[in-house]
């Protein structure tokens, strides 16, 4: 399984798309957008680098459900994945190590830019409770990326499952308030928000950063949890890079 | 000789109860190349999924390396599968692909090194390990694909339609590495729709259709039956007419003749037939400009019991 990690790993950083997004974005998105909107949040209660910090991690997190299709079925390796699968390494180890890999990644990059942005006092994560932004991290992340993977070993195309994964991700992500607070547009609107994933997780960091509210912190990692378990178990069942081989 | 594969009665249905191979039985010995042949949709892939161990036989049973409990593997550490697609990381040096496939199989790293080298040697492209196969040609490509899956010294190499798309010389090369393996001891199984590249160097030949064994055996055995009767093309000139070719037709041990743009075709038992034919066109007046034996290649004997039907 070493081998193998260490190929995807390779394949990973080589992917200049998914590197960029990884690297690039998440600083960008947060200063920017906590810079363009600062005029419609009060700076003493909520500044708009603390609302779009949170809010944009979230998202970016989300998105990672692109990176196990790229890293399972991407152009670039799709067929020589597919050659792994006659060598005596089981079905298991490949897709673990997919996970394992586009897990990892992403995890260390945000959070290193959390606790960046915390520690330079950018964005308020939680001053000196950090870590419990970092532990929720871990499993929306785990949640996000296993759900893109059992997307798209159902759909069995990796370019398919990548538009519509990120046509989901950025719809979810509108109606839960990702990009300007959800209450702007009525009560209603920000009712059904509230049965969103991304809503749930957004006002969870919230409660737990400001309220020190810690009420909703563990149904929200069991909700995830089990969903990636679901998720795993959908991999499971339907990861045959060998009917992927021919087109 | 030892037995590297035997297949009996290997049988695979589909859902929709189509049974894409039906009590499949035939036996590979080892250093033996195997042609393994079938138009599209014979069931030949089914079965190639199956020796390779990505897909279960609904009935039957193969028996690997002589060894009735084989574990799967075991198995798969010496199986070789060489796939139709170019299955490399085209961002990655020859020699780092190879080795990568290669580790899989658990080759020591002392031996790694060595095995990498002979199995580029091999295919051509040790002067070229350490470039990245993108900047290679579609030939190179397909060698480096060949070397993916011996480096790790299989003991039986399943190539499937290992040459498509690829120039003379390239393809040259890989049937010559093919050989070599086969003298260095793997044993061979080789799907193409190129009949002359398997009568060029298997030796055992199999055609399946519609889940069924059609014909198998020693490419030699194969090629005679259906070349038991001796065909003749007797290029002739001068003036003649029609009832010569009566008189050729009607005489003992000629099954048929035809005459067609001025070459006379003649199917006989035995080739002393030749000879009185010859003395007749001589003795009516003709010229012969030239004599040709002709023998019903690989490729008129698969579309003989294929038939030339299009496939999907």
């Amino acid at each position: 399984m070493k081998t193998i990690m260490k190929q995807d790993f390779l394949n990973l950083f080589k992917n200049k798309p998914i590197m960029m997004y990884l690297v690039v974005y998440p600083p960008l998105l947060i200063l920017v957008t906590g810079f363009v909107f600062q005029n419609l949040f009060d700076q003493n209660i909520l500044s708009s680098y603390d609302y779009y910090g949170v809010t944009m991690l979230v998202f970016l997190t989300t998105a990672t459900v692109i990176i196990l299709p790229e890293l399972m079925f991407g152009s670039h390796v799709k067929y020589a994945n597919f050659r792994i699968i006659y060598s005596p390494v089981s079905r298991e180890k490949m897709y673990l190590s997919k996970i394992i890999v586009a897990f990892i990644v992403p995890y260390i990059l945000l959070s290193t830019y959390v606790l960046i942005f915390n520690y330079f006092g950018i964005v308020n994560y939680g001053g000196n409770q950090v870590l419990n932004l970092i532990f929720i991290e871990f499993f929306l992340l785990l949640f996000s990326i296993t759900f893109g993977g059992a997307f798209c070993v159902l759909v069995k195309n990796e370019d398919l499952s990548t538009k519509v994964l990120n046509l989901v991700v950025n719809i979810l992500a509108a109606i839960s308030g990702v990009f300007f607070p959800i209450y702007i547009l009525g009560k209603n609107i920000a009712k059904i928000s509230e049965y969103s994933p991304i809503s749930m997780v957004i006002n969870t960091i919230y409660e737990v950063i400001y309220d020190n509210n810690f009420s909703s912190f563990i149904p929200t990692i069991v909700v995830l949890v089990g969903f990636s378990a679901l998720f795993i178990l959908l991999i499971h069942i339907n990861y045959h890079p060998e009917k992927y081989g021919k087109e | 000789m030892e037995q590297i594969l035997k297949v009996q009665g290997l049988t695979k249905i589909y859902g929709n109860g189509r049974k894409a191979i039906d009590n499949l039985s035939f036996s590979v010995r080892k250093g033996e190349i195997l042609g393994f042949l079938g138009p599209n949709g014979a069931g030949k892939s089914t079965t190639i999924n199956i020796l390779s161990t990505l897909l279960n036989a609904d009935e039957g049973k193969i028996v690997y390396f002589d060894s009735p409990n084989e574990k799967i593997k075991q198995i798969k550490k010496n199986l070789g599968i060489v796939p139709q697609e170019l299955a490399i990381y085209e961002d990655m040096s020859a020699f780092k692909n190879v080795e990568f496939f290669a580790s899989l199989y658990g080759v020591a790293k002392k031996e790694l090194i060595e095995n990498i080298n002979m199995a580029l040697e091999s295919v051509g492209l040790l002067d070229r390990k350490d470039d990245l196969p993108s900047s290679f040609s579609g030939g190179m490509k397909r060698r480096l694909n060949i070397a993916c899956a011996i480096a790790h010294n299989p003991k039986l190499i399943i190539f499937d339609e290992p040459t498509v798309g690829i120039d003379p010389q390239s393809r040259n090369h890989i049937l010559d590495s093919i050989l070599k393996l086969r003298d260095r001891g793997a044993t061979v199984i080789y799907t193409t729709h190129y009949m002359e590249e398997v009568q060029a160097i298997c030796d055992q030949v199999l055609i399946m259709d519609a889940g069924n064994i059609l014909i198998e055996g020693p490419m030699n055995d194969v090629l005679s039956k259906f070349n038991q009767e001796l065909k003749y093309e007797i290029m002739i000139a001068g003036s003649h007419s029609e009832a010569i070719f009566t008189e050729i037709s009607n005489l003992s041990g000629i099954i048929e003749a035809k005459f067609e743009n001025e070459i006379l075709f003649i199917s006989i038992t035995d080739a002393l037939e030749l000879g009185t034919i010859l003395v007749l066109l001589i003795d009516k007046g003709l010229t012969i400009l030239d004599v040709r034996k002709k023998e019903s290649s690989l490729e008129e004997i698969f579309l003989s019991l294929t038939g030339k039907d299009l496939r999907d």
